[in-house]
């Protein structure tokens, strides 16, 4: 475990109050991210993962209860005053947020809207920060950037808008971006360019990716997989799906058309985090009496964990 | 066999229809019944418009849709009520595939009616269905904002498996779904496929699910039909450059 590394995230835990009780989106997430690296977060809809990077940016709202800690570059972000906080968000920090078309305002040009965040980051002023919009468009693989520049979001399709927020998120030149579900929705050769572009643009910053393609996960370094709102497994992207430990993980690795197609039995429980022991073991083959003791994430080898007893 | 035969659609767009989209131009395919046909492109080159004109929510600009040796193409309304119930399709979205007011079971009763099962045999009917698609019965009584997509796509194949169709049209029908769930799925219309004899049409972009459920595919661009062939010759010997490129992008 690094000290001092860029991001560290001690015993996160995130829930919602609803007229239906709490729901535990997230529950005691431990996380390092250094320099320079990248990270996916895998996991299927409901497992906690874009919770997740919201919660590190400090971005979900009063209804939710957060407990634990999240220190960037040394710094507690939950402790953060306004000043800093604005300075943290769209300046240190960078999301790439779900849903590419909607996440523009429909009424403001694309164009317009990088240049707002570039000024209020502080990077550049009226004309440099046009022509630094103007230079991410054209990195961002569009070769007529004048014309991005002054549409509006309705005239771009899914890939562009994914691009063209991409380019947003990187024309602040921020440490760490955090991309949810960047290839959601894309046909396969658009998907090929976002992650190009992704991991081209973000070379000189951290990158957290959240995913549920396992596909896109490949790009990265480190991979942690996420279920009922808690990481089971930790490690190399590359050792992690060559050899999975934990069930759930192989489960997901065959559930892929190219692997066999085999399902995951069972359903996926979104209120599973109140039950004893381990959140998965109704849907495992393998469980055990041992699995009514809630597993702990546990170092298997070097740089991996699962959370697992059986692992 | 339900054949496509050279479909073109144009659509009109602008002041007085001056701009002129060729969205399909001269699309021909088939599909036989127990046969799973993949038709693959990019977002845009007009797949999903092939497949809904092939069950006539769009209608061709010029060509012939042959639905069992019969011409349906121009057939009025009326007549051809008979041959919708056998060619059915499945949306990608599937958030938008129910009536937010209904809940799931009125969805799925609504389409019972509609066949004209008689209520009697309708709960027995949809034991039986539910169990082949896997739809707990403990959340029929849910409006669609409150269940899974995967939940929704189940309810939507209830309701599509009721016709005992012959045919289905499946436009992108997972790509919005978790990875395991989407195995279900696809497992599952494979099934259906070789067990009650059901033609698909399989609309995609994502070259893996094609190969591991398609029969033959169909590779389209720009509106029109570049090649088709088995799985196997499309996936190991393409002979049009942009299967090649395609192929080259997704591995």
């Amino acid at each position: 475990m690094s000290q001092g590394g860029l991001l560290v995230v001690r015993g996160l835990s995130v829930a919602f109050k609803t007229q239906k009780g709490t729901v535990q989106a997230i529950d005691g997430i431990d996380l390092d991210l250094n320099e320079n690296e990248t990270l996916a977060i895998v996991g299927e809809s409901g497992c906690g993962k874009s919770v997740l990077g919201h919660a590190i940016m400090r971005l979900l709202d009063d209804i939710a209860v957060v407990r634990g800690s999240v220190r960037f570059r040394e710094k507690e972000v939950y402790e953060m005053d306004t000043t800093a906080l604005l300075n943290l968000r769209g300046g240190l920090i960078s999301l790439v947020p779900q849903s590419p078309s909607s996440s523009f305002n429909p009424v403001i040009t694309i164009g317009k809207q990088i240049e707002e965040l570039i000024e209020k980051a502080g990077k550049e002023k009226g004309n440099g920060a046009r022509k630094r919009a103007l230079e991410y468009l054209s990195l961002a693989g569009f070769s007529e950037p004048e014309l991005i520049h002054k549409s509006y979001p309705h005239r771009l399709s899914g890939g562009m808008c994914e691009r063209a927020l991409i380019a947003m998120a990187l024309s602040v030149e921020p440490e760490l971006v955090i991309a949810d579900e960047p290839t959601k929705g894309l046909d396969a050769l658009s998907r090929k360019n976002i992650l190009g572009l992704l991991h081209k643009l973000a070379k000189d910053a951290s990158m957290i990716m959240i995913t549920h393609d396992l596909k896109a996960a490949e790009t990265c370094e480190r991979l942690a997989v996420m279920y009922s709102g808690e990481i089971i497994e930790e490690g190399p992207t590359g050792i992690v799906l060559n050899h999975p430990r934990h069930v759930y993980t192989k489960g997901l690795i065959d559930a892929q058309p190219s692997r066999g197609m085999t399902p995951i039995k069972g359903r996926h429980n979104l209120f599973s985090h109140n039950a004893e022991g381990c959140r998965f073991k109704e849907r495992c083959d393998a469980a055990s009496n041992e699995c009514n003791n809630h597993p702990m994430l546990s170092k298997v080898e070097d740089y991996r964990k699962v959370r697992c007893c059986h692992a | 066999m339900l054949e496509l035969v050279k479909i073109s659609k144009e659509f009109r767009t602008g002041f007085l229809g001056r701009n002129v989209k060729q969205a399909v131009i001269d699309a021909s395919l088939r599909v036989e019944r127990g046969e799973i046909v993949g038709l693959i492109g990019e977002s845009g080159c007009g797949k999903s418009t092939l497949g809904r004109i092939a069950v006539k929510l769009l209608m061709p600009s010029s060509g012939h849709i042959i639905l069992d040796g019969a011409d349906v193409t121009d057939m009025p309304e009326k007549q051809f009520r008979e041959f919708r119930r056998q060619m059915q399709i499945i949306f990608q979205h599937p958030e938008t595939a129910l009536d937010p007011q209904y809940t799931l079971i009125e969805s799925i009763r609504e389409s019972f009616n509609k066949i004209g099962i008689p209520e009697a045999e309708q709960k027995g009917l949809l034991e039986n269905i539910s169990e082949e698609v896997n739809l707990p019965l403990d959340i029929v009584d849910r409006h669609p904002n409150q269940v899974s997509g995967g939940e929704i796509q189940r309810a939507v194949l209830t309701r599509v498996f009721a016709f005992e169709p012959r045919y289905l049209i499946l436009d992108e029908p997972t790509s919005m779904l978790d990875v395991s769930v989407q195995a279900h799925i696809l497992q599952l219309l494979k099934r259906k496929a070789k067990q009650d004899n059901v033609g698909m049409l399989f609309i995609s972009h994502d070259l893996e699910v094609i190969k591991a459920m398609c029969d033959r595919v169909a590779v389209m661009k720009e509106g029109k039909i570049l090649e088709d062939g088995s799985v196997k010759e499309m996936f190991q010997s393409p002979k049009s450059s942009y299967m090649k490129q395609l192929l080259e992008n997704s591995a």
